[in-house]
C-alpha cells in the first residue's frame, strides 16, 4: 500500500511540470500484442498528452488494438477491458494505475460517493505534504508474467532460472525457492539452478538463504517460463533485518549426515599461522576426525584417510594437504563453499567408502574486475578475477606460494624439523561461460606442488594436476543435463643425493580420465530425478626406483602399470508421499574391470598367498579385463517431518572403493602409493545404517540435530609385521583383508545468523578393525577386533563468532578430544648389546587427551563502497593455553637406556597475523 | 607488513621445546618371555645367550635364563651341548662345524620347557675389504667397505668392540697401607688400562637393490673427537656376519621397534614372530632370531696422532687437580675417595700432593691388563 502511494505522489509531483501543448483527441492505431509502451508513444505523439505510468506494473499488459479515429477514452476502454487497470485524465495528464484508479476531482460529500477511494485520496492528500521519500527495492514489486496465456487446461506450470549474485554475477547454490501457499518450494542446486512446479496464477516467490538479502518476486505464472532472480550479498546480519527466513533446510531435506560450510564461516574459524584452512575447519564438524594436528587427511565416522572422495569442481584430488598435512591444498579465495557428505552419499557419488567431500570453486566476477591478495606468516596469495565477456564469461585466477622456510628455523632442534626445507604452491584457473539460457560452460584447473625435506638426506616431492571441464544444457524448465570430463594425476617424486652410490629417486603416480553425464529432472514439484552414468579410466604407476645419477649402483625397479576402467550408472528419487513424507531411492551399480598388460599370480585357494603357494602366474594382454567386480550399492533415505520443525530420518547406503591406499604409517606419509582392485586384492565395502533427529528453535535460526549410525566395512588393507608396501611385486603377499565396525551418535547445536553464531558439536563415535587372515599366523592382535588408530571416543567442538561491529569480529574455537589410541611398550629385553622393547597388542593404550583453544579477531577497514582497495586484518593466537596435546610418543634407545618421549608439534601459544586487501 | 619482524620475534620466543620425557602409566604386564640370542658361528665359538624379557619399570638390565641346556644338532650328525650360567650364556666350541652341514638349535629349560629352531642354512661371510675412518663433524666416523662378487650375501650384519687406551694423568709412587704411607709396588700398573664396550645398535645393511652385492661407506660409529675413547689410541674390531633375508627382516623391524618408533612417518611396531618356537607350548611367544655362518673380522686403530688440530673440540680433558693436604687431613681426605700421589717436605713439614681416586688409579675405568693386540 505504502509503495503505491508513494507511486502517487511521484506521479504528481512530476504532472506539475505539466504542458501546454495542443492537442487532438483523436488516434489512428493499429497495434498487435505490442507492450503498452508503444501505445503511449503513439498517444503522445498523436496527441498531446502525456502520459504517467509505473512501467514495471504494466509490462506484462499486451495491447492489441486496431482504432481509427478513436478518442483516447475509448481507447483506453477498450485496451484496459478484463484487466485490473485504469486511466485517469486530467488536464492534459493521463495517468494509468493498477488495482485503483485516480479520481481527478475531489468528491462531493452528498453524491454519496464510495466512503473507500475517500479514504484513499486522503491518504494521498496526506503523503503529498510529506516529503519523506525512501526508495523501494523494485524488482520486488515489479509483477513478472511467466509464460503466455494460453487456452491450456493444465492447472500448474513450471518456473525454472538461475539465482544469481547481483554484484558479481556468480550463481548461488543452496538457495530456498518457494511459495507461501501452498507451501512449496526447492533449494538451487550446485549451479545456483532452480525448477518449481506451480499452480498457475499469481505467487509471491521467496527467495531465502543465510548471507543473502531475503527477496521475492511478484510472478503471474501462465505456463511454463524462466526466471532468473539477481540476489543482493547481505553485508552484514544488520539488526533491522528481521530473521524470518525459512532456513530449516535440515529439516525438509531427505538426506542426513550433510554438513554445508560456506568460505565466510570457514574463514572465520582461527587456524595455526592464521592460514584460512579449509581441511581444518572440516575437521571441527561432528563426525570427521583426524590422528593429528597436523596429518594429511580426516577420517569420517570410522573410514580410514583414503575412503574420502575429495571433488573440487568435479576434479579428483588424491593429495590434500601442503607439506605433510600441515596445510591444507587449498586456496580458500577461490572456494565458495564446501560440502561434506558423510551417510546419505548422493547415487551420482561414487567410489569411496567413507564420504564425499564437495568443493566448490567461485566463478569470476562476471561485472568487474576485482581481486584479493593476502600476506600472511606463511604464505602469500593474490587472486584476480573479472569477466572477459561481461555478463557471459568470467575467469578467476588464483595463485599462492609459501615462504615458511624460516619458520622451520625457528622450531626447537629436538622437534627434528629444524634445518627442514619446504616450499609449495598451487594455482587455480575457474573459467566460466555462459553461452545462452541453455547452455553454460565451465573449466577448472588446479595445479598443486610440493617440494620439501625433514632435514633428512630425502626430499620429498609431490603434486596434484587436475582439469575438469563441464557443459550445462538445461533441456526445458523440468530437465537438465551436466556433462562432465576431466583428468586427475598425483604424482610424486623424492630423492635422495648425499651418497653418490646409493642415490636414488623413487616415483609414484596415478592418473583417472573421467566422464560424466548426470541428469536431473523436476516431474513436479513433489518428485525429482537424478540419473546419469559415469566412467572413470585409472592408469596407475605403483612405483619405481631408478638410480639418481650413473654413480649410483641403485638397480632401476619398476612396477608394472596398472590399468582399469570403473563405470557406473545410476538413479536417484525423491518423492514427497505426503507433506511430512519424503523417500529417497537411489542405486548405483557400478561395474569395474583390472586390465592388462599383467602377469598374475593364482594362488592356491584357502591358502595363504605366499610364493609357495602360487598355483600358476598367466599373463594377460594389453586392454584384456583379468578381473572384473560389479554389484549394485543402494542410497535409501525418507524423511517424516512431525512438524515445521522436527524431524525424523533415517538411511541406509552402501559403497564401494575399488582402489586402495597402501600406508602402514598412522599418519599418511609422503611415500604412501595407491593401488588398484586386481585379481588378489579385492574392492572394499561398506555399509551404513542411520537414524537422526532434527529439531529447529527460534523461526529456524537455531538448528539441532542427534544423528547415530552403525557402518561396516569389508576388504579394508591391513599389513603383515614388517610388510613392505614400496616397490612390492607381490603386494597381495603382505596385506591382511580386515574388517571393520563403526557406530557413533552425533549432537549438533548450530546458529549461523545473528550477532552471535557458530556451533557446538559432542560426538561419541568408536571404530575397531579386525584382520581375517587365512593362515591366522599374521593376523593383528591374534585376529581381534582392535581400535583403529583414529578411534576417539569422545569428541567436543565449539565453534564461536561474535560480531561487535560492522567491523570488528571475535572468533574462538575449543576442541577437546579423547587421545588416540597407541601400542607401547609393556615389556623390554635385551638384544644386540642394546635394551629392546617388547610391544603391546596394537592400539592398546591412548595417548593423554587433546584439547586446544584458538582465539582470533578480524578487523576490517573502512565500508566506504567507492573505495579501490578494502583491507582486513586478522590477529589471533593459536593454542590459547600453551597446551603440550602430545602429537605422538616414541622411545629410543639411548645409552644402552629406553627412553619415552612424547613430541607436541604445536606446544605452545603461536600468536599470528594476516593481512588481507580487496581490490577492483 | 610492518609487523612482521616483531611477530617474528614473538613467535621465536614463544616456541619452546616440543619434545619431553614420557613415562607411560602401563600396566605391568609382565609378560617373562623367553629371549634367544646368538650365532652359530662356524669355525670359532658360539655364544648362545638366554633372557628373559622383563617389566620396563625393571632396574635389571637383563634377567638371565640359567641351567638351561642348549643342544646344536647338525643334519650330518654333529652333536654339541652345554649349559647356561649364572649370566644366561652358554659358550659352545663350533671351531669344526662346517658351512656344508645344517645346523639346529635346541633349548632345553630348568623346568622342562623346551624350544627349537629348523635346520638352518650356514651363510658365509664375505671378507671385510676395508675398514676406515674419516674426520667427520667434529670427530671420527668409522666406516666400513665389503662386496661379495658372487653376490650371495646381500644382507649383512655388524657388530663390534671398542677398545681404548686410558692414562691416569698423575703416576703415584706412594699408597697408604696399613695405617702407613708406602712406596707402591711398581709390579701393579695404575697408571695405564684399557676400556672396552660393545656395540649396542642393529647395524644392518642390504644390496638386495644394488646392481653389485658392494657395500660401501657404510657408518659404524661415530667418535666425538675430544672423547677420552681417542685421547690416547683407540682400536675397533668389527664382526661381520651373512644373514637371509628373513633373519635380516626380523632385526630390521627389532630395530625399528627400539630406535625408530614415534616420527610420524615411522610404521606402527608390531611383533614379528622370530625362528624359535616353543615344542611344549607352541602358542607361546618366543624372540630372538638365530642364525649360522660363518663371521668375518677386521681391526683398525685410531691414534691421537690422528686428530687435525689440538683445539677445544680435539682435546680430551678429565678434571683432574691436585692439591695439597697436611699430615693430620690425610685421613680425612683418604676417606673421601682421594688417593695420594706423592709425599714431599715443605717447611719441614710432611706434605700429600693428592688427588680423586679416579686421576690416579685407571683400574677404575678399565682393565689394567694391555691387549696382545696393543701396538707399543
Amino acid at each position: 500500500m505504502k509503495i503505491k502511494l508513494f507511486l502517487l505522489v511521484f506521479v504528481f509531483l512530476t504532472a506539475l511540470r505539466g504542458s501546454a501543448q495542443e492537442r487532438t483527441k483523436y488516434l489512428n492505431l493499429h497495434l498487435n500484442n505490442q507492450p503498452l509502451m508503444q501505445l503511449v508513444k503513439q498517444i503522445e505523439l498523436q496527441t498531446g498528452y502525456r502520459i504517467y505510468y509505473e512501467t514495471a506494473a504494466f509490462d506484462s499488459l499486451k495491447v492489441n488494438i486496431s482504432a481509427e479515429n478513436m478518442p483516447v477514452e475509448k481507447v483506453f476502454d477498450q485496451v484496459f477491458t478484463g484487466t485490473d487497470f485504469y486511466y485517469s485524465i486530467f488536464k492534459n495528464a493521463v495517468f494509468l494505475t493498477k488495482g485503483k484508479k485516480i479520481l481527478t476531482h475531489l468528491p462531493s460529500q452528498f453524491t454519496g460517493k464510495k466512503e473507500e477511494i475517500v479514504k484513499e485520496n486522503e491518504q494521498l492528500v496526506a503523503d503529498l505534504s510529506t516529503k519523506k521519500v525512501s526508495v523501494p527495492a523494485t524488482l520486488e514489486n515489479k509483477l513478472y508474467t511467466i509464460g503466455r496465456s494460453t487456452n491450456s487446461t493444465k492447472a500448474t506450470a513450471t518456473i525454472a532460472g538461475n539465482v544469481r549474485n547481483s554484484e558479481t554475477g556468480e550463481p548461488i547454490p543452496g538457495v530456498y525457492v518457494f511459495i507461501d501457499n501452498p507451501r512449496l518450494g526447492v533449494v538451487t542446486d550446485a549451479f545456483g539452478f532452480y525448477s518449481l512446479t506451480l499452480p498457475k496464477g499469481k505467487h509471491k516467490l521467496n527467495v531465502r538463504s543465510v548471507g543473502l538479502k531475503d527477496t521475492h518476486r511478484q510472478i503471474l505464472l501462465q505456463n511454463d517460463g524462466k526466471l532468473d532472480i539477481n540476489v543482493a550479498e547481505e553485508p552484514f546480519a544488520l539488526k533491522e533485518v528481521v530473521i524470518t527466513t525459512d532456513k530449516s533446510s535440515n529439516i525438509r531435506q531427505t538426506q542426513m549426515g550433510i554438513e554445508k560450510l560456506d568460505i565466510k564461516t570457514i574463514k572465520q574459524v582461527p587456524t595455526v599461522f592464521g592460514e584460512a584452512d579449509v581441511l581444518r575447519v572440516v575437521l571441527t564438524l561432528p563426525g570427521v576426525k583426524s590422528v593429528g594436528e597436523s596429518s594429511t587427511g580426516f577420517n569420517v565416522r570410522g573410514g580410514s584417510v583414503d575412503q574420502n572422495l575429495i571433488l573440487f569442481n568435479d576434479a579428483t584430488i588424491y593429495n590434500p594437504s601442503h607439506f605433510f598435512g600441515f596445510f591444507s591444498a587449498f586456496n580458500s579465495e577461490v572456494i565458495k563453499d564446501v560440502q561434506l557428505y558423510k551417510s546419505s552419499i548422493p547415487a551420482k557419488f561414487g567410489g569411496r567408502l567413507s564420504s564425499v567431500l564437495e568443493l566448490n570453486g567461485r566463478e569470476g566476477n562476471k561485472k568487474q574486475f576485482s581481486g584479493t591478495a593476502g600476506i600472511g606468516l606463511i604464505t602469500s596469495k593474490l587472486n584476480i578475477e573479472g569477466p572477459l565477456i561481461k555478463d557471459k564469461t568470467s575467469f578467476i585466477l588464483a595463485g599462492r606460494t609459501t615462504y615458511s622456510n624460516w619458520i622451520m628455523d625457528v622450531l626447537p632442534k629436538s622437534t627434528g624439523y629444524q634445518g627442514a626445507k619446504a616450499s609449495f604452491y598451487d594455482l587455480n584457473l575457474n573459467l566460466s561461460h555462459q553461452q545462452n539460457e541453455k547452455n553454460s560452460f565451465y573449466a577448472t584447473g588446479y595445479f598443486s606442488n610440493d617440494k620439501s625435506n625433514l632435514a633428512t638426506d630425502t626430499t620429498f616431492q609431490y603434486s596434484n594436476r587436475n582439469i575438469a571441464l563441464r557443459w550445462k544444457h538445461t533441456f526445458n524448465n523440468k530437465i537438465y543435463g551436466i556433462l562432465s570430463a576431466g583428468h586427475d594425476y598425483y604424482s610424486y617424486n623424492n630423492y635422495s643425493n648425499y651418497k653418490d652410490d646409493v642415490d636414488y629417486r623413487l616415483k609414484f603416480d596415478i592418473a583417472q580420465s573421467n566422464l560424466k553425464a548426470n541428469f536431473s529432472y523436476y516431474p513436479n514439484v513433489k518428485w525429482n530425478i537424478d540419473f546419469g552414468a559415469s566412467t572413470i579410466y585409472y592408469k596407475n604407476s605403483p612405483g619405481s626406483l631408478e638410480p639418481y645419477s650413473n654413480k649410483s649402483l641403485v638397480i632401476a625397479d619398476v612396477l608394472p602399470k596398472e590399468q582399469a576402467l570403473e563405470s557406473a550408472v545410476f538413479a536417484e528419487q525423491r518423492y514427497d508421499l505426503t507433506d511430512a513424507i519424503t523417500l529417497n531411492a537411489g542405486l548405483r551399480y557400478s561395474f569395474y574391470s583390472y586390465l592388462g598388460p599383467a602377469d598374475v599370480n593364482f594362488y592356491a585357494s584357502g591358502f595363504e598367498k605366499n610364493d609357495a603357494n602360487i598355483v600358476s602366474v598367466e599373463s594377460y594382454g594389453n586392454g584384456k579385463p583379468i578381473k572384473t567386480y560389479h554389484a549394485p550399492e543402494f542410497r535409501l533415505g525418507a524423511r517424516f517431518a512431525l512438524s515445521p520443525d522436527f524431524s525424523v530420518k533415517a538411511g541406509y547406503n552402501t559403497q564401494r572403493q575399488y582402489i586402495h591406499m597402501l600406508s602402514n604409517t598412522t599418519s599418511v606419509s609422503p611415500t604412501d602409493v595407491w593401488k588398484l582392485s586386481d585379481l588378489n586384492i579385492a574392492p572394499q565395502e561398506g555399509s551404513q545404517i542411520s537414524l537422526g533427529l532434527y529439531k529447529n528453535f527460534k523461526s529456524n535460526t537455531i538448528e539441532t540435530s542427534l544423528e547415530g549410525y552403525f557402518k561396516k566395512i569389508n576388504n579394508f588393507l591391513d599389513y603383515k609385521s614388517g610388510a613392505v608396501l614400496i616397490l612390492n611385486h607381490k603386494i597381495e603377499q603382505d596385506v591382511l583383508p580386515t574388517v571393520g565396525k563403526a557406530y557413533g551418535l552425533e549432537f549438533m547445536v548450530k546458529k549461523l545468523s545473528g550477532k552471535l553464531n557458530g556451533w557446538v558439536s559432542y560426538t561419541y563415535s568408536r571404530t575397531f578393525l579386525k584382520t581375517e587372515d587365512v593362515a591366522g599366523g599374521n593376523s593383528i592382535n591374534g585376529g581381534q577386533y582392535y581400535p583403529a588408530n583414529y578411534d576417539k571416543p569422545h569428541d567436543f567442538t565449539l565453534i564461536g563468532n561474535y560480531r561487535f561491529s560492522h567491523r570488528v569480529s571475535f572468533s574462538l574455537n575449543l576442541t577437546y578430544s579423547t587421545g588416540r589410541p597407541i601400542t607401547l611398550p609393556v615389556g623390554k629385553y635385551y638384544y644386540e648389546g642394546g635394551q629392546r622393547l617388547l610391544y603391546s597388542d596394537r592400539n592398546q593404550y591412548r595417548i593423554p587427551d587433546y584439547f586446544r583453544s584458538d582465539i582470533s579477531l578480524n578487523v576490517l577497514g573502512n565500508h566506504k563502497k567507492a573505495q579501490l582497495m578494502h583491507n582486513s586484518w586478522t590477529f589471533g593466537i593459536y593454542n590459547l593455553t600453551g597446551r603440550k596435546n602430545v602429537f605422538s610418543t616414541f622411545f629410543a634407545s639411548e645409552n644402552k637406556i629406553i627412553n619415552g618421549y612424547q613430541l607436541s608439534i604445536f606446544g605452545t601459544a603461536i600468536p599470528f597475523i594476516s593481512y588481507n586487501i580487496r581490490f577492483r | 607488513m610492518k609487523a612482521t619482524p616483531i611477530i617474528m620475534f614473538l613467535f621465536a620466543l614463544l616456541f619452546c621445546a616440543c619434545k619431553d620425557a614420557f613415562t607411560p602409566q602401563v600396566d605391568a604386564k609382565y609378560k617373562n618371555l623367553l629371549v634367544v640370542e646368538g650365532f652359530i658361528s662356524i669355525g670359532t665359538s658360539t655364544t648362545i645367550k638366554l633372557s628373559r624379557t622383563g617389566d620396563l619399570q625393571d632396574w635389571q638390565v637383563t634377567v638371565p635364563e640359567k641351567n638351561a641346556e642348549v643342544t646344536i644338532t647338525g643334519n650330518k650328525g654333529t652333536l654339541l651341548n652345554g649349559f647356561s650360567g649364572e649370566d644366561g650364556q652358554c659358550v659352545l666350541n663350533t671351531e669344526n662345524l662346517s658351512l656344508e652341514e645344517n645346523y639346529m638349535l635346541s633349548i632345553k629349560l630348568a623346568d622342562g620347557k623346551t624350544y627349537q629352531t629348523a635346520y638352518l642354512d650356514g651363510k658365509a661371510s664375505p671378507k671385510i675389504d676395508s675398514l676406515n675412518f674419516a674426520v667427520e663433524s667434529k670427530g671420527f666416523q668409522v666406516y666400513i667397505h665389503t662386496h661379495d662378487n658372487s653376490g650371495n650375501t646381500r644382507y649383512y650384519k655388524w657388530d663390534y668392540q671398542e677398545t681404548w687406551e686410558i692414562r691416569s694423568p698423575f703416576p703415584s709412587s706412594v699408597e697408604y697401607k696399613n695405617g702407613k704411607v708406602v712406596t707402591r709396588d711398581p709390579n701393579i700398573n695404575i697408571q695405564y688400562c684399557w676400556s672396552t664396550s660393545k656395540s649396542s645398535h642393529i647395524l644392518l645393511e642390504t644390496t638386495e637393490r644394488l646392481t653389485e652385492d658392494k657395500v660401501t661407506f657404510f657408518p659404524l660409529i661415530h667418535i666425538i673427537g675430544n672423547s677420552v675413547k681417542v685421547a690416547y689410541m683407540y682400536s675397533i674390531l668389527v664382526n661381520q656376519y651373512g644373514l637371509t633375508p628373513e633373519a635380516y627382516q626380523y632385526l630390521v623391524n627389532m630395530r625399528k621397534n627400539t630406535e625408530q618408533i614415534g616420527s610420524i612417518f615411522d610404521s606402527q611396531p608390531s611383533e614379528l614372530q622370530g625362528n624359535i618356537v616353543c615344542t611344549s607350548n607352541p602358542g607361546e611367544q618366543v624372540i630372538g632370531w638365530v642364525s649360522a655362518g660363518t663371521v668375518s673380522q677386521k681391526r683398525l686403530f685410531i691414534s691421537y696422532k690422528d686428530k687435525p688440530a689440538a683445539s677445544y673440540d680435539w682435546v680430551y680433558r678429565q678434571s683432574c687437580e691436585a692439591f695439597i693436604s697436611s699430615q693430620d687431613s690425610l685421613l680425612y681426605y683418604l676417606g673421601g675417595n682421594k688417593l695420594i700421589i706423592d709425599e714431599q717436605l715443605r717447611d719441614g713439614k710432611v706434605k700429600y700432593s693428592m688427588s680423586s681416586r679416579e686421576c690416579i688409579d685407571c683400574r677404575l675405568r678399565g682393565s689394567n691388563i694391555k691387549p696382545d693386540y696393543w701396538p707399543n
